[in-house]
């Protein structure tokens, strides 16, 4: 068989085949075998990967596509939106299929939303879902709650979940001041925190923003810590000249919160805190509210331009605000409550005497012109003043004491200041404030050691009050005019 | 019919790889020939040609499934990606206006495995019932199913194009997915279908009439 020649014509020449054993089944079916396995596999697989399927109901569907839009927790992928459809005339329901790890948190108190391009409030998130289309997202409810397949999804983001890290605190005030969700909450300047949300008490009176400072910076916040609206850019024209106060460039556009800590406990995760329209607010609040501060009530027979939160001056200097103002009951005179701080509590004596510094009193006399006014601050805004006489210093006096407040002050009582010192340690006290003066540190001498003034003291302090006269860039600051041309 | 008596009436065999011309003899059940001169397996037809046909085009048509329900191509941009599947990319072709292409990739990769496999089913169930029903269409019809089949692969030639090209990181980038591996399977196996079947068999039921 093995011989082989040309085929000639006849198929008698032709040499037989060669025969061989054959092999059974053909190996051939292996192959739809193989298929069979891995797609039935893959099948397997499907159905065993195939999740709950859920509906969500929502006032709209704005960016969410069937088939598209996913649904996300944490930024992972667990599902899909399968059919975008209307459910009645104020509804679509959005038909999800979701990873089966997400079912036993489809609970009762799971809540849906859709995650859409927020801007606003100078905070901008969901950027990705400029490009991507909205999703979905939720968070989880507690496995206990009975679980659930049809969910009303919330039309806005929830405020992020209170045992996120970090300090959440209230802040309540009267008007939300263009806060925003995003707002950024500043101490000393640095960003330490954020607005988390807002809404109205459940009277509807006051506003209760939702703050959470981060875990690193939570131990700034303490009890007797004060937070003022800081959005925007203050401007005060002040004695100093303009002032021009702002946190940062994005608390301009977008509002913020500042806070400072004068001191006290750290404050605990829920605990309120006031919000004051300013900072010029928190300070006026808490000079009226300085514990151990001295309150007094000044009467007088017009209020004159006195507003709450004035200041009252002694010797020009700041020591104290006026509180607040009110009408005697019986209509006969005006009663402005104040406040002297308590470390210049000691200046006010019972033979003091206080007068309303507002405005420009001018004389004109037979010593010629005379314009006094107690300072550029209290000429525009008005305050009180006060002196002691200092022949007759007279009782400490008690809270509460009841002065008269005369509408402007007799010429004496404007020479008394500078030449009375309640005590050496008051005195250096009031020189640390009044060391711009002119004069300060020589009244300063000249009262060293005298705890109790004499009538000699009178005339030397009078001359001493000569040579700050010669520094007229000051003099006008200084108040008093008086020349004797 | 053609008057000349064909080779295997003649009793003769022609061997497939050195076209030898041998005699052929009864074979024991199982057993095969070989070529005299060079050695190789001789068939008269197409060694088991209906049942590798079968087997490959079975195995086709399971793929078939997965090919369709699962994504071939995920395309990833700054927003998420996205994966198709070969319907939901033609479907978002006619959404662009794109129908030149979305027909092209429709016809390609739709139609054409379809036809395919039922061309193919067609021919070997009409060989296995012995029909006379139009033997000059039906091996028109395997003609067409022969060329045809390779150009299935367009759709597997995008997919590679497109992961090799569209690498850009975050901005874009596609990657296969187990889609396309179902679908290259379903071209293959078709294309060996189509080859393991021998068109002579369309003849043979017309010669056994005789």
């Amino acid at each position: 068989m093995s011989e082989s020649g040309p085929p000639s014509g006849g198929a008698s020449d032709v040499p037989e085949v060669v025969v061989e054993k054959g092999r059974g089944l053909s190996p051939i079916w292996l192959i739809p075998i193989v298929a069979l396995i891995v797609a039935g596999y893959l099948a397997y697989e499907a159905i065993q990967e195939r999740g709950p399927q859920v509906v969500v109901l929502f006032e709209s569907a704005e960016g969410l596509e069937a088939g598209k839009s996913k649904v996300k927790y944490r930024e992972v992928v667990v599902g899909t939106v399968d059919l975008v459809q209307i459910h009645d005339p104020k509804h679509v329901a959005v038909h999800c299929s979701l990873d089966k790890r997400t079912t036993p948190y489809l609970t009762e108190s799971t809540r849906f939303w859709a995650v859409r391009p927020r801007v606003g409030g100078g905070n901008i998130s969901g950027l990705g879902t400029l490009i991507s289309g909205a999703y979905l997202t939720f968070e989880p409810g507690n496995p206990d709650d009975p679980p659930v397949r049809e969910f009303t999804g919330l039309e806005n983001p929830p405020l992020p979940a209170d045992e996120a890290p970090g300090l959440r605190i209230v802040l309540r005030t009267d008007h939300l001041g263009g806060l925003d969700t995003g707002a950024p909450v500043f101490f000393r300047d640095i960003h330490v925190g954020d607005v988390v949300g807002w809404k109205l008490s459940k009277d509807g009176s006051e506003v209760e923003v939702k703050v959470a400072i981060g875990s690193s910076h939570s131990h700034l916040v303490r009890s007797s810590s004060r937070f003022w609206n800081a959005g925007g850019v203050e401007v005060s024209l002040g004695p100093g000249g303009l002032d021009v106060k702002t946190e940062s460039l994005r608390s301009i556009l977008a509002g913020g919160v500042a806070f400072d800590s004068p001191g006290g406990e750290p404050a605990k995760a829920g605990d309120t805190f006031r919000l004051y329209n300013s900072r010029a607010a928190v300070l006026k609040a808490s000079t009226a509210r300085t514990p151990g501060g001295l309150h007094l009530v000044l009467e007088t027979g017009m209020l004159g331009g006195i507003a709450e939160g004035n200041a009252v001056y002694y010797r020009e200097v700041p020591v104290g605000s006026v509180v607040s103002h009110e009408l005697a009951r019986d209509g006969s005179r005006v009663r402005v409550k104040v406040n002297i701080e308590r470390r210049y509590a000691s200046l006010v004596r019972s033979t003091s005497v206080f007068w309303n510094a507002g405005g420009i009193s001018a004389n004109l006399g037979l010593h010629g012109l005379r314009i006094h006014t107690e300072s550029l601050k209290a000429l525009l805004a008005g305050g009180v003043a006060f002196a002691t006489p200092p022949k007759k210093l007279g009782q400490a006096v008690k809270a509460g004491t009841v002065f008269q407040l005369h509408p402007e002050p007799k010429d004496d009582w404007l020479e008394w200041q500078g030449k009375y010192s309640a005590g050496k340690r008051k005195e250096e006290t009031k020189q640390a404030e009044v060391e711009d003066e002119a004069g300060a540190g020589e009244e300063a001498g000249d009262e060293a050691g005298q705890e109790e003034p004499e009538p000699a003291e009178d005339e030397a302090g009078q001359e001493d009050s000569e040579p700050s006269e010669d520094k007229e860039d000051k003099g006008f600051l200084r108040g008093i005019f008086d020349r004797g041309d | 019919m053609s008057a000349a008596v064909t080779a295997t009436q003649a009793g003769l065999i022609r061997c497939g790889s050195c076209e030898k011309l041998s005699r052929a003899r009864p074979l024991p059940p199982g057993a095969r020939a070989r070529c005299p001169r060079c050695g190789a397996v001789l068939w008269r037809r197409k060694p088991s040609s209906l049942t590798r046909s079968w087997a490959l085009l079975i195995a086709a048509i399971i793929c078939y499934v997965p090919a369709n329900v699962y994504p071939v191509m995920e395309v990833g941009g700054p927003g998420g990606s996205e994966a198709d599947t070969i319907l939901s990319g033609v479907q978002a072709m006619f959404a662009m206006g794109w129908y030149p292409v979305g027909l092209l990739i429709f016809f390609a990769s739709i139609t054409v495995p379809i036809l395919k496999i039922l061309s193919l089913m067609g021919i070997l169930i009409s060989v296995q019932r012995r029909s006379h029903w139009r033997p000059r269409d039906r091996a028109v019809l395997y003609r067409v199913v022969e060329i045809v089949g390779r150009w299935s692969m367009l759709d597997m030639f995008v997919v590679s194009v497109m992961v090799a090209l569209v690498q850009l990181g975050v901005v874009a980038n596609v990657a296969p997915r187990i889609g396309a591996t179902f679908f290259a399977a379903v071209v293959v196996l078709t294309i060996f279908a189509a080859q393991s079947l021998d068109p002579r068999l369309v003849w043979d039921a017309m010669e056994e009439e005789r």
